[in-house]
């Protein structure tokens, strides 16, 4: 699920700019290729951002069709990657302000990796208060602290933090320059500091 | 600044729990198959056809765009609408007037109902009851039917094939 930050390299490029070419012919084999490539960052950030894997099935699928509906329109001033991240993103934005309650969570399951990891096996170590805690509550517990951002906030921590993309992109991504994204940044780790603050002491 | 980094690092940690949530093995595949098939089941139907539309109609999209954008415009605009569609009632029930102010209504008279000329070829016989806009249809009596006349000497004689 982690996603590594767009590495600019030529070949693949060349390959992603073809294959938006084909598409725009109508091919939907290239295009099934294109979201072979980036179904999984975008779902990413959709379910981060809704904390449901059905909303988040729901708003990428819907995000893939219209970047395919509006294909014609895409100039390349951007990669294929950004903007269709930034369909993806705007829907969700939309989605969750039409949301007027929180609907019930639907997690995903953690990764059976995660109980190797040394960083979260340090978490709930005998050296955190919460000791008791096991993974999921933590899950749970930051999910909920995540939900409690407010969408813009949540979305820099989840495409900085979640994500791994730098603020140059995200900047992209959010139409804002760079240091809107830093501001927003510390801010939300402010707060997630302060939600979260049993369980870093 | 140093404790708050520091901070910010374990946060960064516990955030990256979240990298570790995945969705059920094989969604991935599943999905990408799910947005093909809609693509091509009708999706792609259905923007062309809006496609189509917005071109033809894109007019309304700009008005439609105007009353989103501007809600007191379209309230304005539905009392107008609605004006109108009152005042089409209104006047619709009203009698139209001359310019002399004389009412159309009280002008106009009846006129008597066209007889056809047959009709009138039997006028002794035919009683003509009163037609009016209750009662249009013309009670002719039987007897002016034209059937009558067959019989009558010197115009028709029956033909006889057997020898005499």
């Amino acid at each position: 699920m982690s996603a590594e930050p767009s590495s600019p390299a030529s070949a693949p490029e060349i390959q992603e700019s073809e294959l938006v070419k084909r598409a725009r012919r109508g091919d939907l084999g290239a295009y099934d290729d294109l979201v072979r490539r980036y179904q999984e960052r975008v779902y990413a950030t959709v379910y981060h951002m809704t904390a449901n894997h059905e909303d988040a099935n729901d708003l990428t699928q819907d995000a893939f069709i219209k970047a395919f509906q509006a294909l014609k329109s895409f100039k390349g001033g951007s990669s294929f990657y950004t903007w269709v991240y930034r369909i993806a993103v705007n829907k969700t934005l939309n989605f969750l302000k039409s949301r007027k309650h929180r609907t019930a969570y639907s997690l995903n399951d953690l990764d059976f990796n995660a109980e190797n990891n040394p960083d979260l096996v340090a978490l709930i170590s005998d050296k955190t208060p919460r000791r008791e805690a096991g993974l999921t509550e933590l899950q749970e517990k930051l999910n909920e602290a995540m939900q409690q951002l407010s969408e813009q906030h949540r979305l820099v921590v989840t495409l900085h933090d979640v994500q791994g993309l730098p603020h140059e992109e995200i900047a992209q991504i959010m139409d804002c320059n760079v240091g809107t994204v830093r501001s927003r940044l510390f801010y939300a780790r402010q707060q997630l500091q302060g939600y979260l603050d049993d369980y870093l002491k | 600044m140093s404790k708050e980094t520091e901070n910010f690092t374990a946060l960064r940690r516990l955030v990256a729990l979240k990298k570790q949530e995945a969705p059920p093995p094989g969604y991935f595949d599943g999905l990408a198959s799910e947005i093909r098939a809609r693509l091509a089941a009708g999706e792609l139907r259905t923007a062309d056809l809006w496609q189509a539309m917005g071109e033809q109609a894109s007019w309304l999209q700009r008005l439609w765009a105007a009353f989103a954008a501007k809600p007191a415009m379209a309230g304005a605009f539905g009392m107008a609408v609605c004006g109108l569609m009152v005042a089409g009632v209104y006047f619709s029930q009203e009698p139209e007037t001359v310019s002399g102010g004389v009412a159309v209504a009280d002008a106009w008279k009846p006129t008597p109902p066209t007889v056809s000329p047959l009709a009138n070829s039997h006028a002794g016989q035919a009683q003509i009851l009163a037609a009016s806009s209750t009662n249009p249809v013309l009670n002719v009596p039987v007897g002016g039917s034209l059937f009558e006349k067959i019989g009558a000497p010197g115009q028709s004689a029956p033909v006889s094939f057997q020898p005499k």
